[in-house]
């Protein structure tokens, strides 16, 4: 199950995926794909994992948080300048947290992130007091979301995902933030003008599959089964990406006009995303991991400074 | 064999009078049981209406809606109705089907038109001599035409789901939307020529006082389009401003309902009606979560397509699969299961997108008056206090009317083509 | 029978009446005040989430309070040619069926609640999820007691027929 719908390039891969599996180990290991949100939003399918009703589902960082709350960190705001910082930072924690899913009774087939996502909006943003004066959606429930704004010291209008276009038509919200894809894939580039350059926070995807389940296959058939996810959603990420590209190279031709943000800004909203961070200690991950991925990352560019 | 036989004692059950949601319950339970599925996927099921935003909405328009039906509210809108269309013929038909329709679209489930106007508009047809049979049929049935206008939440779960622009669709609806209003209207008219309704001489004076009298009640239906398009809410923030509004007027400015002696058995009732929906909604779900894991649509489409050769033969064939899923499930359930198969199929044999999503709405919006599972013949069986068998045969006519409809909507792309053709910049001819 | 049956069912039906009064006020109000303050961005983040928790709530007290009133939403054609002692017998014979779906429910419902509890599933901040969603197996309970009443009532009345009286609703 997935909410990635039918067409999508998401589906198309889980598809030949399906197929090489299926090949692979001679029909014994084989997917019924569910695409569209039909299976419910993402608590509803973790909910149908537990009771083994759903076997393997594609899940974004709310459905993973709602089993593991500590993934959210990969989604953390202004935590990444660059993919390959998001790339550099899961693969230190992918052991980690494949064991930790396991732990909880999921197998992880492979990391599928959606990419960053940016802040669309009817008004054009530069500033931390745009963005107060704007109505901004959140994705209700989610609590990443609800301590960065509260950092910002901004006031988001919570809804449900099915909401929002509806919200933009009517301007009860003026600015929505997403990767993308889904931004066009969604309709709401029809309803907004402007597009900040400032990416706010990688959003993380993954594709589980019922631990249950998978310990009835054979240990051949486990590996390959692995071996073949991780080869695909690798790919996967890679063609998200360039489809996000696409998405903003047609949002830009339809006439949706790029914001700079001024550095002094990006200062602003760095040090709240700083203080959104701590805030999450204790309710989604531990300070130590936070430290450590903050160690990570500065490695990471001390490293790639010194090139 | 088992299986024949289950349903047979589960249909004489329900022939017998066991709740639709037992029955429909026990068949979910049953199918997940065989399934060897955790029979709590029932309740996963029932429990996502719990993320739906708009099932708040149903609570609060029922309770609205049951507060005007309490109050004298009816009287002072029969008041002005006669004093604004008593010279028109047939007049409080049209005034019917046409707040209908409009009210439908903004609350998306016509099931809440039928407790909030069917309940008011009800004793004013008998009372300006409308045959009870007609009044009821047209009261259970105009809902259906709700959802092809504009901001119904059909079209737009129809455009999240297919990838269509919803201001394409919105737009697509219009025209479909009208021509329904337009038969039945004409069928309305015909149907009481005979019936001896008395026409009143329009007279300004009287068109003031009976304004007058209903001046807080005049204004709500502006209060929510103005508070929809300007941006100051959603249709569940309409559904609460019309509560608390509606409260307000009734209890405390007319003193219609006596806030303790009145009030709580108004909300009591209310509640009980909400309460036997949303017990028919859950299992609904849980039912239609076991068919979408069975995978039942793609073997009736898989059949579907080996014998299917063109274009029109396909339109035939589509228009009769949506009705018969238009009849066992609800709308939304209907549109999540269904659209994602039809698409590709429907694209092989060139329909435009947009043209299809109008052919969905209008066939599942004819799936809320038919049998067996048509929502708004038991809500309306509720509301109205009639058994289900006889609004049944009341509704025959407008389906077959409303069918008629269906036909001209799906073999005449242009009507829904027109205005997105005119208007839309986002719709591109050649798809 | 009657002595002992119909003072519990008027104490049930009055603690439902009190709570439906107390949750349709809260919930009007409450719906309003959000949009009140969300005029100023001001709304309670998770107001529009306990509400609609609200409505099951309400939702299933009324379905209970329409088993009481014999309200629930059905198609029933056979009952209506029933007279005096078979009518009683057949109608207990239903109840009896439908409170085995309603036990089958709440068993279901109760194991989605506990594992709810059990995963540690927040509604918002730290307020677990099945504090909320408890309502459903106390639903189906209600609703499998109120069925036992009426059951009890059928049995009682074949054994003493009443005259029958004219029904209002299907
Ligand atoms: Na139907
Ligand atoms: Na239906």
């Amino acid at each position: 199950a997935t909410l990635a719908p039918e067409g999508s390039t998401y589906l198309k891969v889980m598809r030949q995926l399906d197929e090489e599996i299926r090949a692979a180990t001679d029909g014994r290991v084989k997917f019924k794909i569910y695409p569209g949100g039909v299976q419910g939003d993402e608590k509803d399918v973790v909910r149908k994992m537990r009771i083994n009703q759903i076997h393997s589902a594609g899940f974004t960082g709310v459905g993973l948080g709602e089993i593991l709350p500590e993934e959210r960190i990969l989604e953390l705001p202004m935590l990444f300048n660059s993919y390959e910082e998001v790339d550099f930072v899961t693969s230190q924690l992918y052991d980690e947290f494949a064991a930790k899913f396991e732990e909880k009774g999921f197998v992880i087939l492979g990391w599928a992130d959606v990419g960053f996502a940016y802040v669309y909006s009817k008004n054009p943003i530069r500033t931390i007091e745009d963005l107060r004066k704007s109505k901004i959606w959140m994705w209700e429930g989610d609590p990443v979301a609800e301590a960065t704004f509260k950092a910002l010291n901004v006031a988001a209008t919570p809804l449900a995902l099915t909401d929002v276009l509806t919200s933009l038509q009517t301007n009860l919200v003026e600015a929505v933030y997403s990767p993308a894809l889904p931004t066009v894939t969604l309709q709401w580039h029809t309803k907004v003008d402007y597009m900040m350059n400032l990416p706010l926070a990688n959003v993380s995807g993954a594709v589980l599959i019922s631990k249950k389940r998978f310990e009835e296959l054979s240990a051949e058939d486990q590996q390959t089964l692995r071996d073949l996810g991780r080869q695909r959603m690798k790919e996967l990420v890679l063609k998200a990406r360039e489809d996000n590209d696409k998405s903003v190279d047609l949002m830009l031709k339809n006439g949706i006009k790029m914001v700079e943000i001024d550095p002094a800004a990006v200062e602003i909203f760095k040090t709240a995303a700083r203080q959104a961070h701590s805030d999450l200690v204790g309710k989604l991950y531990d300070r130590a991991l936070l430290d450590r991925v903050y160690g990570t990352l500065k490695t990471f560019r001390e490293k790639k400074a010194a090139k | 064999m088992e299986t024949i036989l289950i349903a047979l004692v589960l249909i004489v059950l329900a022939l017998y009078g066991k709740p639709l949601f037992a029955v429909i319950s026990a068949i979910a339970l049953l199918a997940f049981h065989a399934d060897g599925t955790d029979l709590s996927a029932v309740i996963i099921e029932l429990y996502r209406m719990a993320q739906q935003p708009v099932l708040l909405a149903i609570p609060l328009f029922t309770f609205a809606g049951y507060m005007l039906a309490e109050s004298k509210a009816p009287q002072r809108l029969i008041n002005l109705f006669r004093a604004f269309f008593g010279w028109v013929p047939g007049g409080l038909a049209v005034v019917t089907l046409v707040s209908y329709a409009i009210f439908t679209a903004f609350t998306g489930a016509s099931g809440v038109t039928i407790i909030a106007l069917g309940g008011l508009l009800f004793p004013i047809l008998i009372k300006e001599r409308y045959p009870e049979n007609y009044s009821l049929g047209v009261l259970t049935s105009a809902g259906d035409i709700g959802v092809m206008f504009p901001p119904s939440l059909p079209i737009i779960v129809y455009g999240l789901i297919s990838g269509v622009s919803i201001d394409d669709l919105f737009l697509a609806g219009i025209l479909p939307g009208i021509l329904m209003i337009a038969m039945l209207s004409g069928y309305s008219v015909w149907t009481v020529r005979h019936q001896n309704i008395p026409r009143i001489p329009f007279r300004l004076d009287a068109a003031i006082t009976a304004l007058r009298e209903a001046a807080f009640e005049v204004p709500l239906p502006f209060v929510i389009l103005i508070g929809i398009y300007g941006g100051f809410f959603t249709v569940t923030d309409a559904a609460a401003v019309t509560a608390f509004y509606v409260l307000v007027v009734e209890v405390f400015i007319y003193r219609d309902i006596h806030p303790i002696k009145q009030l709580p058995g108004v909300m009591r009732e209310s509640m009980v009606l909400v309460g036997g929906i949303l017990v028919i909604l859950g299992a609904a779900l849980g039912m239609a979560s076991y068919m979408i894991d069975a995978e039942i649509p793609n073997a009736i489409l898989g059949f579907m397509k080996q014998y299917i050769t063109s274009k029109w033969v396909f339109l035939i064939m589509l228009n009769l699969f949506l009705l018969v899923v238009g009849a066992l499930m609800d709308i939304f359930s209907a549109i999540l299961v269904v659209v994602p198969l039809i698409i590709p199929i429907a694209s092989d044999f060139g329909v435009d997108p947009v043209h299809l999503g109008i052919i969905f709405l209008a066939n599942l919006g004819i799936g809320y008056t038919t049998p067996p599972v048509g929502i708004n013949l038991f809500i309306a069986s509720f509301r109205f206090k009639q058994p289900v068998t006889r609004l049944y045969a009341v509704c025959i006519p407008f389906v077959l009317i409303l069918l008629l409809a269906l036909l001209v909507i799906t073999y005449w792309p242009d009507l829904s083509l027109f205005l997105v053709r005119m208007f839309s910049t986002t719709y591109n001819a050649g798809g | 029978m009657n002595k002992i049956l119909d003072p519990l069912d008027r104490a049930l039906a009055a603690v439902e009446n009190g709570l439906i009064v107390a949750i349709v006020t809260l919930m009007v109000g409450f719906a309003f005040i959000q949009i009140v303050l969300r005029l100023w961005q001001a709304q309670f983040l998770w107001g529009d989430i306990v509400l609609r928790h609200l409505v099951l709530w309400v939702g299933f007290i009324g379905a209970s309070l329409a088993t009481r009133d014999d309200k629930h939403i059905g198609i029933n054609i056979l009952q209506r040619l029933m007279k005096g002692r078979w009518k009683h017998l057949t109608r207990a014979l239903v109840h009896i069926a439908t409170i085995v779906v309603c036990l089958v429910l709440v068993s279901a419902s109760y194991d989605f609640v506990m594992s709810e509890k059990e995963f540690g599933t927040v509604l918002f901040d730290e307020v677990p999820a099945w504090m909320f969603q408890i309502i459903i197996p106390i639903g189906f309970g209600l609703i499998a007691l109120r069925l036992l009443i009426n059951t009890l009532r059928e049995i009682a009345a074949i054994f003493n027929p009443l005259p029958d009286v004219e029904e209002e609703v299907a």
